[in-house]
């Protein structure tokens, strides 16, 4: 049975349905990367999967943990999961931590409430999660505050807060955005690190990796999703999509980053330019009847508005929900 | 009209900038934190000139003071020629022409009360007051057909407009006044992926179109190595490489350049679980290297700080090891 598994998941608010039909699976010690624009639908996902979608949000479908539906369940067995089972990290390490309570404090909350461990027990616990994310007590002792830290170093307390309680799953919001390039570097090795690692009796915590940029997929993630106008464009292990690229927004995804175009450029000057998706992403309050990314795809026929397109399989373990898939090898 | 240019368009000289420290104690000398440390380099006209560096490193000080927004503590800002750092008030604001600013957020930048043609046209009517309505119009018109955007704009509001089209009006903004230097301070990093590229290209077509001059802040390193013929890193307030964009890129000198580009996440798989990035920015020890403390070369010698010097023709770096 996977650790996690979202069924035919669809949210919509306002009558406007911003996710429609996602599925996938978490399993034990696996890392998942979603990635896609803004308005996609990957930070929904998320939300959905911590109990936490806006008030007025309607979902449909099924969200299990370990076989348990969370779909729908009372308040206090969400409770009992978020900040236990699954923890979250999120994108702005200033706005997720308490200013005026120290870091020692706030890492020890979640064992003292979930735990039931003892104010000293969960001071200790939260020393222990502390190390772990590269912040010894020698040098950042738990009475520090976060005004007293550098941006990465508050986003390694708010690690450790996830982290505190042994989560099973652990679900990172574009957890490197607002961080420099060398520190984001530092936090991607950590969250990889911590992901893989496999204390005794335990299978490893999962990773869902929630990102805009395929950089930092390829580099932190085992399996992925990309996601296009809230469903999933094209999923399965993270070194085969980017062989193939079936789906053609995940080559123009990929074409347009400016990372792929400095490759591309070798040594020649600038002005070259890049490639761009002509159009929009559709208005989530008038998709089209077919492929939402149809208006924008150079390989569009009558076909793909006829119907969504299915998921259909380009490899082991690949799909792509594109009735033209790419065969030939990425770009 | 300004005479024919013989030099660079604008030539940053020994720039430094302190700011003071909050007092301690009502009657203490206020210290003070020093962001930039004696900062030298030039733009000529038509060139694109990247700064990259994390935040601290004073970029963003450095673009405010090119932009006469603020005085440097010591040092030269020349634009055509002429010292903004020794103007009078009514000299600098007639030199403001010359000059425009993209700023990061699209949201922040364009105020929601005002129509798109009051915005775009607000630098021609505080700097070019000379010129009339009608001629104001037509050339919002222009610039928001140069930045793809229609006519009709013009009478709309910021938020009837996306990210990426609210950068272009930012863009038409700073093209009103006909500038050969245009400061762009992260201009894409509030953008999704495939409109970062949109608003990328329209930046290397003007630049083709309208021979423009542009100072590019970033810290995305591909972002720089697509729009910029030279570029300078930065560290700690010091320009520690600097050279043709390209050749930087490829062969970097400072160890600074390297881990940098080294720590630049990849779309490549079989990259994952390599990169060796450490340390954040510290003070570092007052004379010697900044970056020593982060260094895997470190060494000895590293305790006298070293001079930016020339490695390769134009290619230049600060570091003994070089």
């Amino acid at each position: 049975m996977p650790l996690l598994e979202v069924r035919e998941l669809s949210v919509s608010i306002g009558g406007v349905r911003l996710l429609d039909g996602v599925s996938f699976a978490v399993e034990r010690g696996d890392s998942l990367g979603v990635v896609g624009e803004s308005g996609c639908g990957k930070s929904l996902t998320a939300l959905a999967v911590m109990g936490l979608l806006p008030a007025g949000a309607t979902a449909m479908g099924s969200i299990r943990l370990d076989g348990q539906e969370l779909l729908g369940a009372p308040e206090r067995r969400w409770q009992a999961v978020r900040g236990r089972r699954v923890a979250m990290v999120f994108q702005e390490p200033m706005t997720a931590l308490n200013p005026v309570r120290s870091i020692g404090a706030q890492v020890a909350e979640g064992p003292r409430l979930h735990l039931g461990l003892s104010r000293p027990d969960a001071e200790r616990r939260a020393v222990q999660a502390l190390d772990r994310v590269g912040l010894p007590t020698h040098r950042f002792p738990p009475t520090l505050y976060p005004h007293q830290l550098s941006g990465g170093q508050r986003q390694r307390v708010v690690i450790a807060t996830a982290l505190a309680c042994d989560p099973d799953l652990l679900i990172a919001d574009e957890p490197t955005t607002a961080l420099d390039v060398t520190i984001q570097a530092q936090i991607l090795d950590l969250l990889a690190d911590l992901a893989g690692e496999r204390g005794p009796g335990k299978q490893g915590m999962a990773l869902m990796m929630i990102t805009h940029d395929l950089g930092v997929v390829a580099e932190t993630t085992d399996r992925m999703l990309v996601m296009y106008a809230g469903r999933v464009a094209e999923r399965g292990p993270t070194a085969e999509v980017f062989r193939r690229m079936a789906h053609p927004y995940t080559r123009g995804l990929l074409a347009a980053s400016p990372h792929a175009a400095a490759a591309r450029m070798g040594e020649a000057p600038p002005g070259l330019r890049l490639p761009t998706i002509p159009g929009q992403v559709p208005d989530p309050a008038h998709r089209p009847l077919g492929c939402p990314f149809a208006d924008r795809c150079a390989f569009v026929t009558d076909g793909c508005r006829a119907a969504p397109p299915p998921e259909i399989a380009v490899g082991p373990e690949h799909t792509a929900a594109c009735i033209h898939p790419r065969a030939e090898p990425a770009p | 009209m300004t005479p024919p240019l013989l030099g660079p368009l604008l030539e940053v000289t020994g720039l430094v900038r302190d700011y003071a420290l909050p007092r301690r104690r009502l009657f203490e000398r206020p210290g003070s934190i020093r962001a930039l440390h004696g900062v030298s380099f030039a733009v000529m006209a038509g060139e694109s000139f990247g700064i990259v560096g994390e935040s601290g490193c004073g970029k963003s000080t450095l673009a405010r003071a090119v932009l006469a927004l603020e005085r440097p503590t010591t040092g030269t800002v020349r634009l055509l020629g002429r010292d903004l750092t020794a103007l009078r008030p009514r000299d600098l604001k007639a030199m403001r022409r010359h000059m425009s600013m993209v700023f990061q957020d699209p949201y922040g930048s364009l105020d929601p009360r005002h129509r798109v043609a009051r915005i775009v046209a607000e630098p021609m009517a505080s700097l070019m007051p000379e010129v009339g309505r009608a001629e104001r119009a037509e050339r919002v018109r222009e610039a928001l057909s140069e930045v793809g955007l229609g006519a009709a704009a013009a009478e709309r509001y910021p938020h009837e407009f996306s990210g990426g089209q609210r950068q272009r009006i930012a863009i038409a903004r700073a093209l009103i006044t006909r500038p050969e230097l245009v400061v762009a301070d992260e201009p894409v990093s509030a953008l999704d992926v495939s409109v970062q590229a949109q608003v990328l290209n329209l930046m290397l077509d003007l630049r083709e179109r309208l021979g423009l001059s542009y100072l590019f802040i970033s810290h995305d390193l591909s972002v720089v190595r697509c729009v910029t013929d030279r570029v300078a890193v930065m560290y700690l307030g010091r320009i520690v490489e600097t050279g043709p964009t390209a050749e930087v890129f490829a062969r970097p000198r400072h160890p600074y350049t390297q881990a940098l580009l080294d720590a630049v996440p990849r779309p490549d798989p079989s990259r994952r679980g390599h990169r060796h990035a450490r340390g954040e920015p510290a003070g570092g020890g007052q004379g010697g290297c900044p970056y020593a403390a982060r260094c895997p070369r470190a060494a000895a010698v590293c305790a006298q700080a070293p001079e930016l010097a020339e490695k390769a023709p134009g290619h230049a770096a600060a570091c003994h090891f070089a």
